[in-house]
């Protein structure tokens, strides 16, 4: 499903030298994985995601996404593509503050072009069911704690029913037991929906929630790979 | 949910900042739309009035050229005179074809006669007129008598009354004019006779005595031959009769005509300053909001917005705030012009017509075309700016 071949990127910082905040990365995962992406800060895992994604351009390399090179494709059908296929939960808080819960769940929905109302509101209502939030509709993100907002995240990431989650440290903000919780949900969202994983993190504690795990360090991917035991 | 909605909820929630924006564009369309009423009637309001003459060249006392321009186009009063046997001076001049003397005599206040505030008050003769004949919806076969007069589309004989009541003196009302959109329409027009006993009468019967000098006249209108100039026949006067002014109604209102075209570019420079300094500071201010939602249209992005989407929810909310502010402007200025109509003509010293409902479409078109070339341009650069940028940049604080 995802194929990076020899990718880098070098962001150029003014009167510097460039930061190559990946490099020479290649990287096969198939159809059904959870890979847990682990590494320190700044070692290039964030940049891997977006990558991945279509979001930042590679400086060299390929990335093919079902055999499509992201970047050969004009901006709208990229964004078609990150639309059906990709469900996204970030780091930061990303729901939009002025709309709420239902229809932050519901903003993926508008942006790409199959547009069937009616099945849209009631998978987002099943989905919130799903991630616990079933009388949360009308609640404004504010309104909410920071694990209740991840699982809106992860609600909206699920909406139009991806093939691919990208997770970019979704419990980094968490305590522990939410951390738990927010990782059992993904674990059987994982599992339920037959969706292929990539899940980043600065821990080494979560790893036994994915089927692979990869550490990265200066950009680039450290040999040999983790070696992870399989919960399920 | 929807793109509209989303829209709107941006725009509610930088509401401070919405205002700004919008205030930006009120101001701008007010100012504009402001403007162009006042210029734009005060120009019609001169044609209509040089139109309406029917005299190619007026003859007035020395040094009264402009006091009679602002009576023909304000009504106001004048208080130079010359000798009455200056018509028949005039008459002899050759070139000249038909000559008749007006006398505009006083200004009235909260006449019950009539629909308007001020009424104005001019002695002629109708035996020799020319200029306010045309006018005349009806015909008056045995022509006017003492207290007899026509007035304007505006003057009417009060409801429950049988003759219009001025200095005490009570006046037939003998026919109307039509409509010219000039003060003709609040102009009463009696014989030198009927003046001359309304003024004796006065004494008696009014508050006010109305003094008219005698055997004077405020303006000597002429009709030349056509196949003469104009221009030398004016020349010919003024050389022939001392302490007169010829002045041809090509040249009339000559002054307010310059004094509207420096209204004009005060306008225009003023119209320009308040333009540029409105989009630097939408600019500003767009700019922020852009800013502050940096991350958020990194994240919309990565959800699956095109970038003509995220630029298009942008403009889309500049648009509407720039209609909305376009639209009160446009209303303000609309209503301010005809609330404060009186103290704008004192204040420029210029009268204006009224716009007609088809002028007012045109108006508030052009009014939310500028409100929207105010906002819109300034909210482009921004705007454009975000949406070229690559997703994961937008995102990362
Ligand atoms: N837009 C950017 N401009 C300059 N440097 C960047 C940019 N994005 C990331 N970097 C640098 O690239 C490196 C990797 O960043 P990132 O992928 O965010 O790491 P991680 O997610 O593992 O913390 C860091 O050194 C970071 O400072
Ligand atoms: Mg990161």
């Amino acid at each position: 499903m995802i194929e990076l071949k020899n990718v880098s990127k070098l962001y150029s910082v003014k009167n510097r030298p460039g930061v190559s905040a990946v490099h020479d990365v290649s990287l096969n995962v198939a159809n059904g994985e959870f890979v847990i992406i682990t590494g320190r800060s700044g070692s290039g895992k964030t940049t891997l995601l977006n990558l991945i994604a279509g979001l930042a351009r590679p400086t060299a390399g390929q990335v093919l996404l079902d055999d499509v090179e992201v970047w050969k494709l004009p901006d709208d059908q990229q964004a078609l593509m990150r639309n059906h296929k990709i469900g996204f939960i970030f780091q930061f808080p990303s729901l939009i503050p002025s709309l709420n819960v239902l229809e932050n769940v519901l903003l993926p929905t508008i942006l790409g072009d199959k547009q069937d109302k009616d099945s849209a509101h009631d998978r987002a209502v099943k989905l919130l069911e799903e991630v616990g939030l079933a009388d949360k509709l009308d609640s404004l993100p504010r309104q909410l704690s920071a694990g209740q907002q991840q699982r809106v995240v992860i609600a909206r990431a699920l909406i139009n029913q991806p093939e691919l989650l990208l997770a970019d440290e979704p419990t980094s903000n968490l305590d522990e037991q939410t951390e738990a919780e927010v990782m059992t949900l993904l674990k059987e969202m994982f599992s339920k929906k037959g969706i292929t994983v990539l899940l980043v993190t600065h821990t080494d504690e979560l790893i036994h929630y994915g089927t692979r795990a990869i550490r990265m360090a200066s950009g680039a991917i450290v040999n040999p790979p983790v070696q992870v035991q399989v919960t399920t | 949910m929807n793109f509209t909605r989303l829209v709107l909820r941006n725009i509610e929630r930088s509401a401070f900042r919405s205002w700004i924006i919008l205030m930006c564009a009120a101001l701008v369309a007010f100012f504009v739309v402001a403007a162009t009423l006042v210029i734009n009637g005060s120009r019609e309001s001169m044609s209509r009035a040089r139109a309406r003459l029917g005299a190619d060249i007026i003859v007035v006392p020395d040094g009264a050229r402009e006091g009679m321009e602002n009576a023909f186009l304000m009504g106001a009063p004048v208080s130079l005179w010359m000798p009455a046997y200056v018509t028949i001076e005039v008459a002899e001049i050759e070139g000249v074809e038909a000559v008749s003397p007006q006398l505009f005599l006083f200004t009235l206040a909260g006449a019950t006669c009539c629909a308007v505030p001020e009424m104005f008050m001019v002695a002629y003769v109708p035996e020799t007129d020319f200029t306010i004949k045309p006018w005349l919806l009806q015909h008056i076969p045995d022509g006017l008598k003492l207290g007899e007069a026509v007035g304007g589309s505006y003057v009417f004989v009060p409801t429950g009354y049988a003759k219009i009541l001025i200095y005490g003196y009570t006046i037939d009302l003998r026919g109307n004019l039509d409509s010219t959109g000039t003060n003709i329409d609040q102009t009463m027009f009696f014989t030198f006779e009927t003046a001359d006993d309304i003024s004796r009468l006065s004494e008696f019967q009014a508050e006010k005595i109305m003094e008219i000098p005698p055997d004077s006249v405020s303006a000597v209108m002429v009709k030349t031959n056509p196949n003469a100039d104009t221009h030398t026949i004016a020349q010919r006067i003024t050389s022939t009769i001392p302490d007169v002014d010829a002045v041809e109604s090509s040249n009339l209102f000559q002054s307010q005509r310059t004094r509207l075209d420096g209204i004009f570019k005060a306008s225009v420079a003023l119209s320009g300053i308040i333009w540029i300094l409105s989009i630097l500071l939408i600019v500003l201010i767009f700019s922020i909001v852009v800013n502050e939602r940096r991350r958020e249209i990194g994240v919309l992005r990565a959800l699956g917005a095109r970038r003509w989407t995220v630029a298009q929810s942008l403009l889309a909310e500049a648009i509407v705030l720039a209609l909305f502010g376009g639209g009160v402007g446009i209303g303000l200025a609309l209503l301010g012009v005809s609330l404060f109509r009186e103290a704008i003509i004192n204040l420029i010293g210029l009268p204006f017509l009224a716009p007609t409902p088809m002028s007012i479409v045109t108006i508030i078109f052009e009014g939310l075309v500028l409100a929207l070339l105010t906002v819109i341009p300034a909210a482009l650069l921004p705007t454009l700016r975000i949406s070229m940028i690559e997703p994961a940049l937008a995102m990362r604080k």
